[in-house]
C-alpha cells in the first residue's frame, strides 16, 4: 500500500510521543493506525504492553489484521478491546475490592454480568407488575421491549457520560417544552430506573451501566487494578474517538500522560453513536493530553467527482443554498458524473425502485465487472420485507449478497417460532394463558419448518388433521386413505417420529431445563437427516442463538431470588418479543463475500469504503428523523447539554439536519465511485413522501440542457 | 472451503483436526453452529464446566493481586474450596514469585499463525520458564497426556515467543529490538518444564522439553498446518467412537443420541474447559 508522507510521518513517530491525530473521513488516519501497530510490533516493543481501544467492535477489524499477521514475530498478544471489554474484564478480576460498593445482602456472591437481553428480562419481570399496577407511561402508547430499552439506555448514559443514575428524571423533566400531561413520565422513568438499579445492587447483577460507573468511578482510583493496566500498557492507539463516551474520554485523560506513545485518532463530522452517548466534542479535549496534534486534510478515497459531489451537497445544505449546490458549472458537471438515479418512468412505486436498484447492481457486477464486495445498499431503516425484497431481486439477478443489520425479536425467526411451539405441546404442565398456546397456524408453521420439503398445503392438512387441544395425533390414526395420500406416507412417518419424540419425553415427565430440551430434540430429531433443519444452516444458527439465549437466561436466573418455572417465563419472554436473534457474523474482517445491503448509520459505523453505493429511497423523511423514543433523549442526557436549556423545535430541526448533513458527508466520503439514488415517489405501504434528502440533491440534479445531458451520460472517466 | 489467511491456530483447532478433520471444517472453517449435545449428561457437564471456569478465574485473580482471604470469601461451593486450598497449599511450595496469569503468545508457522493461551507461566529464579495448567477433570495417564495437542503446542510457543519473559523483559517501558536480543537471553527448550496441575487429586504430571522435542514439534506443527492449507476436503474420522461426544452428529448422520459422560475420554473430559478459556479473547469485547 502507498502510504503518505504524512500517514508514514505518524506510523514512525518515536516512542515517547503522544499524538492526537484528526481528520475527515477517508483521509487515511485508521491505515496509518494499523501501520503504527505493525511498526511498534516490528521494532521490537512487546505486544504484551500495546493497547488498541475501539468504540466498537466492528471498528477494531484492521487492528486485528496487523495483529493476527501470519508473519508478524512472534511474542505476546496485542489486546484489542472496547472500554465496555476492559470494564468487564477488571471488574470480573478485582471484584473483591469493590463488592461492599453494591450488595448488603450477599456482599460475598460473586458478580453476574446481564446481557442486554438479561436486563430486558428483569425489567419485564420487575417492572412490568409495578407499571401496570401504578398506570405508568400512560400517556404514550410504545410496546414494553422498547420501553424497558430505553429505560437500559438512560442508565447507561447516566454512567457513560457521568451524571447520577438519580438525575435521569429531572433532566429530562428540566429540557422538556411538551404538553404538561406527558412530563410524569419522565418522573415514570425515572422511579423504573431507580427501581431496576436498586433490584441489580441487591443481588450484585451487574448491567452495562452498573460495569462502567464500578470500573470508572470505583476500581480506577484503587491502585493496584489502576497499575495492572498503566504499568502494562504503555502504548496506546484508540481509533475513532468521536464515537467514544465521555467515560472513555476521562479515563484517557488520566492515563495517556503516563504512557509511553500513544495515538489518538478521532474522525471530524462524524459521531454517529450520538444515540448510545457517544460525543465527539469531549472527544476533542484529549488534545490537551498529548504532546501534538496532526491534521490530515487529504482524501484518499474520493474521485475528483465524488469530491465534487461533497461539495455540492454541503453547498446545497448550508443554510445559504444556492442553485446546484454553489459549484461552478464545470464541477456542477463533474459532480452529476458521480451521480446515477431512478430515471422518472421508474420512480412512481418503491417496488420500481427495488427493480431499478436489482438491475443496477448486476449490470455493474456482470457488464462492468465490479466485484460485489465493492457494492453497497443502504437503506435508512432495514426491516425485514425491505431486505427481503432486495436480496431475491439480486438473487434472481445471479447477485450475493450479505446483510448487516440489527438484532432483531426472536418471536420473528421462524425457526425460534417452531422450537417454542414444539417446547410448549412437550410441556403441558406450563399451563401457559390461552394466547400463548400454539394455535393452528403455529402449529402448520413448525410443521412446514421441521419436516423437511413439507409444502403450506401439506402443512395446513396435517395441523388440521394432526392437531387436537391435547396435543398431536398419530398419524397412523389417520384412516382415510385419501387423506393419507394427500399428506404422503413419507411425511406422516418423519411427523410420527418427531410426534413419538415428544411424547417419550412428555412420558418420562423429566425435569429437564428448556435449553437442554430443545439441544437434544435439535439433535436427535430436527437435524436429523428428512428434518428441517438438516441442511438448513441459517435455521441451526437461529436454532443455536435461542439455545444460548434459553441458558443464558437460566444461569441467570437462577441465582435470583425466587423460584419460578423458567421455561415457562422464557416462552412468554419470546412471545413478548423480549428476547432477540443477536446475529453478528463472527469472521468481520473478511467480511462475507457480495454485495453488503445495510442500514446507513450501521455501514458508517463500520468505517469501510467501497466503490459504488445505492441509497434507497432517498424521498424518505427516515433519512434525517430520530428514532422515536419518548422516555429519552440523547442530546439533553449529553455531557453538552446546559444545565436549564430547554429543548425546542428549532433544537430538533437543526440536530436533525446536522445529523443529516453528517450521514451524507460520511456516506460519500466512503465511496470512491458513484453514487446511485433510488427514487420513488411513495413509500413501501403507498405513501406519497418527501424528505429533506431529495430535496437537497434536487439542487444538483434539476435543470440540465440537452448538453449537459450528454455530458451528465459520459462514463465517469475519473482516476 | 480453504483457510482464511489470517486463521488462528490453537491447540483445540489442532485437536480437533487430529481427532477429526470433518469436525474442524465444520466447527472453524464453516462456523457452523450446531445446538446438539456432546453428552446425555448435559447438567453435569455443564455443572463441571462451570466449576472449572470459577476456579480458573479464581488463579486469575490471586494472581493480579487480589487478597487471598477476600478470594476465599467469594467460593460457595465445597469443591471449589477444597481444589483452592489444596492449590495454595503446592503453590507455596513449588511456584516461585514472578508469575503470569492468562498469557497469551503466538507464533508464525508454516506461513500461519500458531497461539497458545496459558493459564500461568512462571518464571523461575534460574530464568528457566515453568507452564502450568490448572485441570479440574479427570487425571489420565501420563502417556495419553503426553500426546495431546496442548502438550506439544503450549512448550513450543513458548520456546518461540517467550524469550522476553525469560530474559526477565517484563519492564514494558523498554523497547525490544530483535538485535538488542542477546543470544543468551534466548530461551533454550531445556529451560522450560510444563505441569498439568489436577484440582481432584492435588497432584501433577510434568514433562520436560529439550531441543530434539522442540524441533519434533515443530515438524509435526508444520505439517498438519500445511496439510490443513492445502486441503480442499476434509474427511470425517473412521473412528465413530468419537461422534458420540461430537455436536455434529446429525450433520455426518453418525447416531442419534448423545454418549455417556462417564464413558468420555479421560484426556478429553476437560475439554470443554478448555475451549471455552480458548475462546475467552472473543469475551474481550
Ligand atoms: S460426527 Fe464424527 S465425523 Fe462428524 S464431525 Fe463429529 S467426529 Fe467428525
Amino acid at each position: 500500500m502507498n502510504l503518505s508522507a504524512e500517514q508514514q510521518s505518524i506510523i514512525e513517530s518515536p516512542t515517547g510521543v503522544r499524538t492526537f491525530l484528526r481528520g475527515e473521513a477517508g483521509t487515511g488516519k485508521t491505515t496509518a493506525g494499523a501501520g503504527r501497530l505493525r511498526h511498534l510490533l516490528e521494532t521490537g516493543v512487546s505486544a504484551h504492553s500495546i493497547l488498541v481501544l475501539v468504540a466498537q467492535r466492528r471498528l477494531a477489524d484492521p487492528y486485528l489484521e496487523v495483529a493476527r499477521d501470519p508473519a508478524g514475530r512472534a511474542g505476546a498478544e496485542v489486546t484489542i478491546t472496547t472500554l465496555g471489554g476492559l470494564a468487564r474484564r477488571m471488574v470480573g478480576l478485582y471484584w473483591p475490592l469493590i463488592t461492599n460498593r453494591l450488595s448488603r445482602s450477599f456482599p460475598n456472591r460473586r458478580p453476574r454480568f446481564l446481557s442486554l437481553e438479561m436486563v430486558q428480562y428483569l425489567m419485564f419481570r420487575i417492572l412490568g407488575p409495578e407499571i401496570d399496577a401504578k398506570d405508568y407511561f400512560n400517556s404514550v402508547t410504545i410496546d414494553r421491549a422498547r420501553l424497558y430499552g430505553q429505560i437500559a439506555d438512560n442508565l447507561n448514559k447516566a454512567a457513560v457520560v457521568g451524571f447520577p443514575a438519580e438525575s435521569i428524571g429531572a433532566r429530562l423533566t428540566a429540557a422538556f417544552a411538551g404538553e404538561e400531561e406527558r412530563r410524569h413520565i419522565f418522573e415514570d422513568a425515572q422511579t423504573c430506573a431507580s427501581l431496576f438499579r436498586e433490584y441489580c445492587r441487591r443481588y450484585n447483577l451487574l448491567d452495562f451501566s452498573l460495569q462502567v460507573e464500578l470500573f470508572c468511578q470505583h476500581l480506577w482510583k484503587f491502585a493496584s487494578p489502576r497499575e495492572a493496566l498503566i504499568g502494562r500498557y504503555r502504548h496506546l492507539i484508540v481509533d475513532n474517538l468521536e464515537e467514544d463516551t465521555p467515560a472513555t474520554h476521562r479515563l484517557l485523560s488520566e492515563w495517556v500522560p503516563s504512557s509511553q506513545s500513544a495515538l489518538l485518532i478521532c474522525d471530524e463530522e462524524a459521531g454517529y453513536r450520538k444515540f448510545l452517548g457517544a460525543d465527539d466534542i469531549s472527544a476533542l479535549g484529549l488534545r490537551e493530553a498529548c504532546d501534538r496534534e496532526v491534521v490530515f486534510g487529504r482524501t484518499r478515497v474520493m474521485t475528483r467527482s465524488m469530491r465534487a459531489l461533497l461539495a455540492g451537497v454541503v453547498g446545497a445544505m448550508s443554510d445559504e443554498a444556492a442553485e446546484g449546490g454553489g459549484l461552478e458549472r464545470s464541477e456542477r458537471l463533474r459532480a452529476r458524473r458521480a451521480i446515477g438515479h431512478t430515471p422518472a418512468a421508474r420512480s412512481r412505486f418503491h417496488t420500481q425502485m427495488l427493480d431499478w436498484v436489482a438491475d443496477e447492481v448486476a449490470g455493474l457486477v456482470e457488464r462492468k465487472r465490479v466485484r460485489p464486495e465493492r457494492i453497497v445498499v443502504l437503506a435508512p431503516i432495514l426491516g425485514d420485507s425491505l431486505r427481503h425484497s432486495l436480496v431475491s431481486r439480486l438473487e434472481q439477478r445471479g447477485v450475493e449478497t450479505w446483510t448487516l443489520r440489527p438484532s432483531r425479536a426472536l418471536r420473528e425467526e421462524p425457526a425460534a417460532q417452531s422450537l417454542m411451539t414444539l417446547a410448549k405441546l412437550a410441556h403441558p404442565d406450563w399451563r401457559l394463558e390461552a394466547r400463548h398456546r400454539p394455535g393452528r397456524t403455529d402449529v402448520e408453521r413448525m410443521l412446514m419448518c421441521v419436516l423437511e420439503g413439507l409444502d403450506l398445503t401439506r402443512a395446513s392438512l396435517m395441523a388440521e388433521v394432526l392437531y387436537r387441544r391435547e396435543g398431536l395425533q398419530p398419524f397412523t390414526r389417520v384412516t382415510n386413505g385419501e387423506m393419507r395420500e394427500r399428506i404422503t406416507e413419507v411425511f406422516g412417518e418423519r411427523y410420527d417420529r418427531l410426534r413419538a419424540w415428544l411424547e417419550a419425553f412428555r412420558r418420562a415427565g423429566e425435569a429437564e431445563p428448556l435449553d437442554i430440551f430443545l439441544r437434544r430434540l435439535f439433535g436427535e430429531v430436527l437435524s436429523q437427516a428428512g428434518f428441517g433443519f438438516h441442511q438448513d444452516f441459517d435455521a441451526a444458527r437461529v436454532a443455536s442463538n435461542l439455545i444460548d439465549s434459553a441458558r443464558s437466561f437460566r444461569q441467570s436466573a437462577e441465582g435470583i431470588e425466587s423460584r419460578f418455572d423458567l421455561g415457562n417465563e422464557y416462552a412468554r419472554m419470546v412471545d413478548e418479543g423480549i428476547l432477540a436473534d443477536q446475529y453478528e457474523p463472527r469472521r468481520q474482517g473478511a467480511g462475507p463475500r457480495g454485495v453488503l445491503i445495510a442500514p446507513a448509520y450501521t455501514f458508517l459505523l463500520s468505517n469501510r469504503a467501497v466503490d459504488y453505493q445505492f441509497w434507497l429511497n432517498i424521498d424518505s423523511p427516515s433519512w434525517n428523523r430520530r428514532l422515536y423514543q419518548p422516555l429519552t433523549q440523547p442530546y439533553v442526557l449529553s455531557a453538552q447539554w446546559r444545565a436549564g436549556d430547554v429543548w425546542t423545535e428549532a433544537h430538533e430541526r437543526e440536530s436533525s439536519r446536522e445529523m443529516l448533513a453528517r450521514v451524507v458527508a460520511g456516506l460519500l466520503r466512503r465511496c470512491r465511485r458513484k453514487v446511485y439514488l433510488g427514487l420513488s415517489r411513495y413509500d413501501e405501504r403507498g405513501y406519497e413522501q418527501i424528505g429533506e434528502l431529495r430535496v437537497i440533491f434536487d439542487y444538483l440534479l434539476r435543470d440540465l440542457s440537452p448538453e449537459e445531458r450528454k455530458v451528465e451520460a459520459s462514463p465517469e472517466a475519473e482516476s | 472451503m480453504s483457510l482464511p489467511a489470517d486463521f488462528l491456530f490453537s491447540q483445540s483447532a489442532l485437536q480437533d483436526y487430529v481427532d477429526c478433520p470433518r469436525r474442524f471444517e465444520l466447527r472453524y472453517l464453516r462456523e457452523l453452529e450446531w445446538p446438539a449435545l456432546e453428552t446425555r449428561q448435559a447438567r453435569e457437564q455443564e455443572e463441571q464446566a462451570r466449576q472449572g471456569r470459577d476456579f480458573h478465574h479464581l488463579l486469575h485473580q490471586q494472581a493480579m493481586g487480589v487478597p487471598v482471604e477476600a478470594l476465599e470469601a467469594t467460593i460457595d461451593d465445597e469443591t471449589t474450596l477444597r481444589w483452592w486450598r489444596s492449590c495454595l497449599g503446592w503453590q507455596e511450595h513449588h511456584l516461585p514469585a514472578t508469575r503470569h496469569a492468562e498469557l497469551v503468545l503466538s507464533t508464525p508457522l508454516a506461513g500461519r499463525r500458531l497461539m497458545a493461551r496459558y493459564d500461568l507461566v512462571a518464571r523461575m529464579e534460574d530464568g528457566g520458564l515453568l507452564i502450568v495448567d490448572w485441570k479440574t477433570g479427570r487425571m489420565p495417564r501420563a502417556a495419553l497426556l503426553a500426546g495431546r495437542m496442548q502438550t506439544i503446542v503450549y512448550p513450543y510457543v513458548l520456546a518461540s515467543a517467550g524469550g522476553w519473559l525469560s530474559a526477565g523483559r517484563l519492564d514494558n517501558t523498554k523497547t525490544i529490538s530483535p538485535e538488542m536480543i542477546r543470544p543468551d537471553e534466548m530461551i533454550r527448550p531445556e529451560m522450560i518444564r510444563m505441569i498439568y496441575w489436577f484440582a481432584e487429586e492435588g497432584r501433577t504430571i510434568e514433562f520436560g522439553y529439550d531441543e530434539e522435542r522442540r524441533r519434533q514439534a515443530e515438524e509435526r506443527l508444520a505439517t498438519i498446518i500445511g496439510e490443513i492449507g492445502a486441503r480442499s476436503e476434509f474427511a470425517p474420522t473412521t473412528d465413530e467412537r468419537a461422534c458420540r461426544f461430537c455436536r455434529y452428529r446429525s450433520f455426518c448422520e453418525r447416531g442419534v443420541e448423545a454418549g455417556d459422560l462417564s464413558e468420555l475420554n479421560e484426556a478429553k473430559a476437560d475439554e470443554s474447559i478448555t475451549l471455552d478459556l480458548d475462546e475467552l479473547e472473543e469475551i474481550a469485547f
